[in-house]
């Protein structure tokens, strides 16, 4: 039981004053700077600059974008993560190692030779020509850069929990008879949802906020393929600092709202698994 | 009186904690503050230790008032109830730091390092780090890196609650002996009332906040003067209101009696008891040989009651009926207590 | 445990696993090394050795040094504070330092130009002082050190909350001063989470693009990180060169991974 306990390790100050000042100064500052732009703008331009058209088109563009990384980088992160954990293989490293490379690959590094590569003369790209497909400087280009940027979230999230799954309970389950998908639904699935449902919502919520990687695949044509970051670059290539703000305040509280519900869903999955 | 609360009081979040306590250390010795979890003992150490301040009272060191003095500057050794033992630093470094951080002469740290390594029997494991120890091993460091700046007063929280039940026994007594020798006044924090009686020299009972009694073991184990004490300290039977004989017992009003089980002689219908007196007749309710004693549940008018039996006399049945004799019971009546002992005559017969 | 333990299940799931690393993350990387020398050793060598990336370079790397030490005592001090003492706020204060997490870089970038740009809140103070922070490097610290706040506070917090406090406050009734508790008890016990950290950080300050994208103004030789340099040479259509450019930024990303494998065994 830790009762008002004196502060006795010294430093107390110390630390207080240069955390205030870091934070003050690189993040509260900024923000706050932010939000009164934001104020200044007025209610009804901020509805207009909030709603028109284009806008609107680049809201959609960029999370339709999410979604379909999001569903596909879940799937195969389920796919990794049970690969690393459950079998033994020559290269098992490698593959451990590699995983790590997007999260720290150059986003620009990732977008140039995403680009390059699913370009009709690409390596990739071409493949698909005669099939009348196009990947870059189109939608699924968008898709590709941001599966290969949120590439790593779900196999993180997932693999520690397929680690430490307890085998008893499935080899018990197998003894008594169920069939192999039977445990994998009611014994599998189960322990590992909340992390998938974790892994999930930051996939989709780092998607929503990618540029680099994408800015040079997606073809960046309004309405199309014009993800909100990159119109939000615009604005302020063209000094329309006001459109700018308001874009990026419409992004801050989508994603609070988004990652709020991921939480709140996730610490429900928690609960009820006990 | 060394060290002296005076009316204690301490507050947490509308939750009386801590309620007027009030008690004096004699210098030297060692007090054991016992109660169950969230009596509040801890927070007694912890206002002595300066860790936390009490919202009313004064404690008293050697005569000084300690109240405002940062914790360091109190001259008090602490030892947590997981030693906190510094994990990068070997045994003689862990001993070594407070003095030190004191400006000791080096000539001089190495004197007194060495001398508490031998004290604690730690000589050879004096280039060890703690996680190579063993749990005693830890607390003997623990004790040592503690009293080695020569602090007035040597707090330890629950200092044997991390160890195994054989090790605790054996530290016990080790610690008991070596703190009289180093001669510290001594407090510490316990939940265990064996631990309390056997190593302290003086018990402070504490229950929700409040002194129950304070005394010497005996004293604690053979007169508990409230019912929480009589409960909380070592295993009695609760009977309500049993018509012992040969005990002077309330007229017309409900009394509670608490016997211990050591004070029942248990004896079959053929054996010879060593007494004169009245017995009463029982049932055997179950028998548990524990090694040392058999312990005998037995119903007694209706009550049930425990007795202690050698595992050298013969072995009782299921159902059988017993003769008994009550050596001492403590009667209670309205909240006052009174130890008793069978005025029948009795030879002196002990288990 | 038998689980999809058969031989064809196991083969096809591993082939697909390999197959799909090979096509989003081998073949990318593979492509960057392939372009990078399409034109020969010799344009690869005057690319990477001419005036403009040795600037890219220099600038880069001072905005990671800058934010590796940021990062250093920011991160231990904002772990000191949660991990050793209450306080109201802490919570809060706990949300603060995760925010740049979760914010687009293109906003983080945008939320300094609106800060000290032209109009901005600080703008009239710091051009008093004739001191450009916007499409300067000064920027371009300032959100590289944005965008990698959390880094070493996130790692550390963790560890020395489990850790205990007690034997730091232990050290304290002995007597022992804020620098002697800090490197003898606390700094042997996060030395790992803070190499972590830093490791983490100063892969993101060297690859950082979109945020310093917003800031930076895109001057060549003054404000141009390696990331704005494989942008505007990839945007003129010199693609070799962009992907020369680009291997620096791979081959120091591939240290970085590799180092935190070996701090991760340790």
């Amino acid at each position: 039981m830790q009762q008002t306990s004196k502060r006795l390790i010294p430093g107390y100050y110390f630390s207080l004053v240069i955390t205030l000042l870091g934070v003050s100064l690189i993040v509260l500052l900024p923000f706050a700077a932010l939000v009164i732009s934001g104020w200044q703008v007025g209610a009804q331009q901020f509805w207009q600059e909030a709603t028109n058209s284009r806008v609107l088109a680049s809201y959609l563009v960029s999370i339709k974008g999410a979604l379909v990384a999001a569903i596909i980088n879940t799937g195969f992160g389920l796919l990794l993560a049970w690969v690393l954990t459950q079998y033994e293989f020559p290269g098992k490293w490698l593959l451990d190692s590699l995983l790590d490379l997007p999260f720290a690959l150059p986003t620009a590094v990732a977008g140039i030779a995403l680009a390059y590569l699913f370009s009709d003369q690409g390596w990739l790209g071409r493949l698909v020509v005669p099939l009348g497909w196009k990947i870059s400087y189109t939608f699924n280009g968008i898709v590709i850069a941001m599966i290969f940027v949120t590439l790593p979230f779900v196999v993180r999230e997932i693999q520690p929990v397929l680690e430490q799954l307890d085998f008893s309970v499935q080899e018990a389950a197998y003894t008594l008879g169920g069939g192999t998908s039977t445990i994998l639904r009611r014994l599998v699935l189960p322990e590992i949802l909340p992390a998938l449902v974790s892994g999930f919502g930051l996939v989709f919520a780092r998607c929503l906020g990618e540029y680099g990687s994408i800015v040079f695949i997606a073809g960046n044509q309004p309405y199309h393929t014009e993800i909100t970051p990159l119109l939000i670059m615009f604005k302020l290539e063209a000094h329309d600092y006001s459109g700018a703000t308001v874009l990026a305040l419409v992004m801050l509280l989508f994603s609070f709202t988004f990652s709020f519900i991921i939480h709140s869903w996730q610490r429900w999955l928690l609960q009820r698994k006990g | 009186m060394y060290i002296e609360f005076k009316g204690i009081t301490k507050q947490f979040q509308q939750r009386q904690v801590l309620n007027d306590i009030n008690f004096g250390v004699k210098e030297g010795s060692i007090t054991a503050l016992l109660g169950p979890s969230g009596s509040g003992k801890t927070t007694i150490l912890r206002i002595l230790a300066g860790l936390e301040t009490a919202t009313k009272g004064s404690v008293s060191v050697a005569g000084q008032v300690v109240d405002e003095l940062a914790p360091q500057a109190r001259g008090i050794g602490f030892g947590f109830q997981n030693y906190a033992l510094f994990r990068y630093l070997t045994v003689y470094e862990n001993i070594a730091f407070g003095l030190k951080t004191q400006h000791w002469p080096a000539t001089k740290i190495k004197q007194r390092v060495t001398e508490l390594l031998a004290l604690t029997e730690l000589t050879a494991l004096a280039q060890h780090y703690p996680q190579q120890l063993s749990g005693g091993q830890k607390q003997r460091v623990a004790f040592a890196r503690a009293i080695a700046p020569h602090p007035k007063v040597l707090l330890l929280d629950e200092p044997f609650a991390a160890l195994d039940t054989q090790i605790r026994r054996e530290l016990r007594s080790w610690l008991k002996q070596l703190i009289h020798r180093v001669g510290i006044t001594s407090i510490f924090v316990t939940h265990d009332h064996e631990e309390a009686i056997e190593t302290a020299d003086e018990i402070v009972v504490i229950n929700q906040g409040a002194i129950e009694q304070i005394g010497a073991p005996t004293t604690i184990y053979n007169q508990p003067t409230s019912l929480f004490v009589a409960q909380f300290i070592g295993h009695s039977s609760q009977l309500l209101s049993p018509n012992l004989q040969g005990f002077k017992l309330p007229v017309r009003q409900s009394f509670k009696a608490y016997i211990r089980p050591e004070q029942v002689q248990v004896f079959r219908q053929n054996e010879q008891p060593p007494t004169t007196g009245t017995l009463e007749r029982a049932f055997v309710v179950n028998t548990t040989f524990s090694g040392a004693v058999v312990s005998v549940a037995l119903k007694w008018h209706g009550q049930a009651l425990m007795a202690n039996r050698s595992p050298l006399q013969a072995p009782l049945h299921h159902g059988e009926a017993v003769l008994i004799f009550i050596q001492q019971a403590l009667i209670f009546t309205d909240g006052k207590s009174e130890l008793q002992r069978n005025l029948q005559p009795a030879a002196a017969y002990a288990l | 445990m038998q689980l999809l333990q058969t031989k064809p299940i196991k083969w096809l799931l591993l082939v697909l696993a390999w197959l799909f690393i090979g096509i989003v993350l081998v073949l990318p990387v593979g492509l960057v090394l392939v372009q990078a020398f399409a034109s020969g050793w010799h344009t690869y060598l005057t690319t990477i050795s001419s005036l403009v990336t040795l600037q890219a370079i220099n600038l880069t790397v001072t905005a990671t040094l800058i934010s590796i030490v940021f990062n250093l005592v920011f991160g231990v001090s904002a772990a000191w504070l949660i991990a050793f003492y209450d306080f109201p706020g802490k919570r809060l204060l706990n949300a603060l330092i995760d925010l740049p997490f979760s914010v687009s870089p293109v906003i983080a970038g945008l939320i300094f130009i609106l800060t000290f740009g032209r109009g901005g809140w600080l703008a009239p103070l710091f051009s008093a002082i004739h001191v450009q922070i916007v499409f300067a490097p000064p920027a371009i610290f300032l959100t590289t050190v944005f965008v990698t706040f959390p880094f070493v506070a996130r790692e550390v917090i963790p560890v020395l909350e489990a850790k205990g406090r007690e034997e730091e406050q232990t050290a304290a009734l002995l007597g022992a001063s804020f620098s002697q508790i800090l490197w003898q008890i606390t700094f042997p016990a996060i030395k790992a989470p803070v190499a972590g950290g830093l490791v983490l950080a100063t892969a993101r300050a060297l690859g950082e693009f979109g945020a310093v994208a917003v800031v930076s103004g895109n001057i060549q030789g003054k404000t141009l990180t390696l990331s704005l340099l494989v942008q505007n040479l990839y945007n003129d259509f010199k693609f070799n060169e962009a992907f020369a450019v680009a291997t620096i930024l791979l081959g120091s990303t591939i240290l970085v991974v590799l180092l935190k494998q070996r701090l991760l065994k340790n």
